[in-house]
């Protein structure tokens, strides 16, 4: 029984450290660029822009509201660990516990619920009892660097556990953009697993990168694309349009992620936009439908004869509708991460 | 009726025309699979029949056809392009689309109006390679084309037997499945007692969800295939360009480019690599869940062996509420039912319908010609109706089917007055001499002498003979 106890808590403790790093990465985003799970000397490691460094020690007990006097000592033992940490490039020191109202067992009054607070904004009593933890532990740290973070994380039902982080994710891509909101809940499900396998490989070179977060977000915001749309706004026969995803979807699919034809499409939409710069997309492609078309199967007369021509000039929207669709989220979304936090 | 030439095109002005004497035409070649049994198939393609292309040609719905007729003196054109369908007389033309309008159209063609005749007709008057020499009187002769010898009757006398073959066909499907019935009531009489309580449905629902999985695994593996494909072809390309050394000049300097500086190959190129890592992501919780519902599966099916699937079985047979005696009066009374009908059909047909006695004669009499007069002895009238083919040689059938469709042609001119023409596919098959080739080949001389026919062979010595000749090598489209 102790034993399970032990293992339950050894598997909570380790899906607290995940969650509590996409917080961190949420929380530093504007100037994110890589993260490490299980890092070389801290739990969470994060890197920014400037290559400055962020040490995180994740802590956790399964019934934070327990009194005990397991919160001291986990500080204890988070207080030690950043005393090994490099000293160059340093920002902060953050400790990220579940324990929400009384993180370090100071008895004080600042913390509640969601918290991020650098040392010296903490009270003088906190502040001293940090002061002298860390001299009782010998830790070689400046709490000048230090930030105490609380993030409930409890309770059996996954929903109540995740409250908070889920509305951070929520708040981060209401942020970049907004009609990515429905997707939180899969988007904090995704980087859950990708975290959790970043922990499990021990090399500290292979880490989450900005890059990696930013393409993610891409692909949901590509996932929004609505090409049923085309039928009413192109007027096209919805017969015909069902006819042409179902019949040639292979060649769809071939065409929109083919580089050649990516280009091209995006060549000639944006000298329509030089031209136009209010131009919508639906307007573009009916006002190019004939070049589109020959643009995208100028081998028409040899390789596709047998096919129906019509359902491929409704193939043809459907490309151009989805390569630009995406040119123009990738954009969107860059814009947006870009703009994040400042 | 007389087919004068067909033309089939490949394109508008590129096409291949065959012309055919009013009497005897040989479709030959050296050897086999030169074009002898396509042209067959174009012919009846271009009278609106729809047959399996042949090798090699694909799909007849990409050519178009024209083909010239007379009929009663008088000159038609028929013109087919896939659905379409043409005739036209002098001014006239009328439009058909196929295969709806096959009967209208053909009603017109051949001069019949009984829809049973023109279900029924392609067997008058054409012989496949292959089903046309074992087939008497009821099967298929070609693609979905079939024959049946009671609507065959049905149609030339005039009277409707069809509800009659429906109502036994119905009384069939009934006893047997009261045949069923009654061997679950013998079985359910026959097992005990034993409570069994232990249900198959969990094992069932964890079986569907499995195939519902299997279902989109499969599905999502497809798209990364293909995405992974996608990726390398695009990554082959830009290769190929940095291998080409290629500058730019740009303000007076040259510029290498190179992969990392193409504009929008990286968006691309990130945009499928990610989409591949959420596929393998779905992909791998997927199998996790297959892998659990196997786990389950195996523990749960050795608790559950096939025996008390059995019992199971027995305990939902118990709850079967029959009495053997019931469905014991039912099947009988339903066998009954079924004799009584075949008799009324047997009577009917042979009794009062002389055109069974019109096709025996005819039968009889082509194959004491043939020499094969032994095999039709016993069954008097009947035989025409026969069902059994077996222990027929393969020669004695193929000459047997000859006098079958003999016997249909002649009812058919009797009543209509219309010579159709004869269309014969490799007539020496089956192990028939050319001694016993020739001899079917004299009765079509003598006793159909005003008809078309036109037969296709590898073999051209068919007999004392005047043919138009069409070789064919290399295929039917020059």
């Amino acid at each position: 029984m102790e034993n399970k106890r032990q293992a339950d808590a050894t598997i909570f403790g380790f899906q607290f450290q995940i969650n509590a790093g996409i917080y961190l990465m949420l929380k530093y985003f504007a100037s994110f660029s890589r993260l490490k799970i299980e890092g070389k000397d801290e739990d969470i490691e994060i890197e920014l822009f400037d290559s400055k460094k962020v040490y995180a020690q994740a802590k956790s007990k399964v019934q934070p509201y327990e009194k005990t006097n397991v919160s001291s000592t986990k500080f204890d033992e988070a207080l030690k660990s950043f005393s090994d940490v490099p000293k160059e490039k340093l920002l902060n020191y953050v400790y990220i516990t579940n324990i929400d109202t009384n993180p370090i067992n100071a008895n004080s009054n600042e913390f509640n619920g969601e918290s991020f607070i650098y040392y010296d904004e903490l009270t003088e009593k906190t502040r001293k009892l940090i002061d002298s933890r860390i001299q009782k532990t010998k830790s070689n740290i400046d709490a000048n660097n230090l930030v105490i973070v609380t993030l409930p994380f409890f309770g059996k039902d996954n929903d109540q556990k995740k409250k908070v982080i889920k509305g951070k994710v929520d708040e981060f891509l209401s942020y970049i953009a907004p009609e990515l909101k429905c997707y939180a809940k899969q988007m904090l499900d995704n980087w859950e697993t990708e975290f959790l396998n970043n922990g499990s490989v021990k090399d500290p070179n292979i880490t989450i990168d900005r890059k990696n977060i930013i393409w993610n977000l891409i692909v949901f915001k590509i996932k929004e694309d609505d090409t049923e749309r085309l039928i009413d706004t192109l007027k096209i026969d919805e017969t015909d349009f069902v006819e042409a995803i179902e019949k040639y979807e292979e060649i769809i699919n071939l065409k929109q992620g083919n580089f050649i034809d990516y280009n091209k499409i995006i060549k000639i939409y944006q000298s329509e936009c030089i031209k136009n710069p209010n131009i919508r997309i639906t307007e573009f492609l009916q006002r190019n439908e004939q070049l589109l078309f020959e643009t995208i199967f100028p081998d028409f007369d040899i390789n596709y004869s047998n096919f129906d021509k019509n359902l491929l000039h409704i193939c043809s929207q459907i490309i151009s509708y989805k390569i630009i669709f995406r040119k123009n989220s990738i954009e969107k979304i860059q814009k947006g991460v870009n703009n994040y936090g400042n | 009726m007389e087919i004068k030439y067909i033309k089939i095109y490949e394109t508008a002005d590129k096409y291949t025309e065959y012309n055919f004497a009013s009497k005897f035409n040989l479709i030959y070649s050296k050897k086999n699979s030169q074009g002898k049994t396509t042209l067959l198939r174009f012919i009846l393609f271009a009278l609106g029949y729809n047959v399996p292309a042949t090798e090699g040609i694909g799909n007849f719905d990409k050519y178009s056809f024209e083909m010239g007729i007379t009929k009663n003196s008088k000159d038609l054109k028929l013109y087919r392009k896939a659905a379409k369908f043409i005739i036209e007389e002098g001014k006239n033309t009328t439009e058909f689309t196929l295969p709806e309008q096959q009967f209208d159209m053909q009603g017109i063609l051949f001069d019949v109006e009984d829809f049973l005749i023109l279900e029924n007709l392609l067997a008058i008057f054409y012989i496949d390679q292959e089903k046309g020499w074992t087939m008497l009187n009821r099967g298929k002769i070609i693609g979905n084309n079939r024959f049946n010898i009671e609507d065959y009757i049905s149609g030339l006398s005039g009277k409707d037997l069809s509800e009659l073959h429906l109502k036994i066909e119905k009384v069939k499907e009934e006893i047997k499945k009261y045949n069923y019935l009654l061997k679950i009531v013998e079985f359910k009489d026959e097992i005990t007692e034993n409570p069994v309580n232990i249900s198959t449905q969990e094992i069932s629902k964890l079986i569907k969800e499995k195939n519902k999985l299997h279902f989109l695994l499969a599905d999502k593996e497809k798209v990364l295939k293909s995405i992974n494909a996608t990726i390398k072809s695009n990554h082959t390309f830009l290769d190929y360009i940095e291998k080409m050394d290629l500058y730019l000049l740009v303000d007076g300097k040259s510029e290498k480019i190179t992969k990392d500086r193409i504009e929008n190959f990286s968006d691309n190129d990130n945009y499928l690599k990610c989409l591949k890592n959420q596929l393998n992501f779905e992909i791998s919780n997927i199998k996790s869940k297959l892998k659990k519902i196997e786990e389950e599966l195996q523990e749960r099916n050795q608790l559950f062996d096939m025996n008390t699937i059995l019992q199971d079985m027995e305990q939902s047979i118990k709850t079967i509420n029959l009495d053997k005696n019931v469905v014991e009066n039912t099947l009988n009374r339903l066998k009954n039912q079924r004799t009584k009908l075949n008799k009324q059909l047997k009577e009917y047909l042979a009794n009062n319908n002389r055109y069974l006695s019109e096709f025996y004669d005819a039968i009889e009499k082509y194959s004491i010609e043939l020499g094969i007069k032994q095999y039709i002895k016993n069954d008097g009238y009947n035989f025409v109706l026969t069902r059994k083919l077996k222990g027929f040689s393969g020669k004695v059938l193929a000459q047997l089917a000859f006098t079958f469709k003999l016997a249909y042609l002649k009812a058919f001119y009797k009543k209509y007055k219309i010579s159709l023409p004869i269309i014969i596919d490799s007539p020496r098959t089956s192990e028939m001499t050319e001694e016993a080739t020739i001899e079917m080949m004299n009765i079509l001389k003598r006793d159909f002498k005003d008809y078309q026919i036109i037969i296709a062979s590898v073999y051209d010595n068919l007999g004392d003979f005047m043919f138009n000749k069409i070789i064919i090598e290399n295929g039917v489209l020059k």
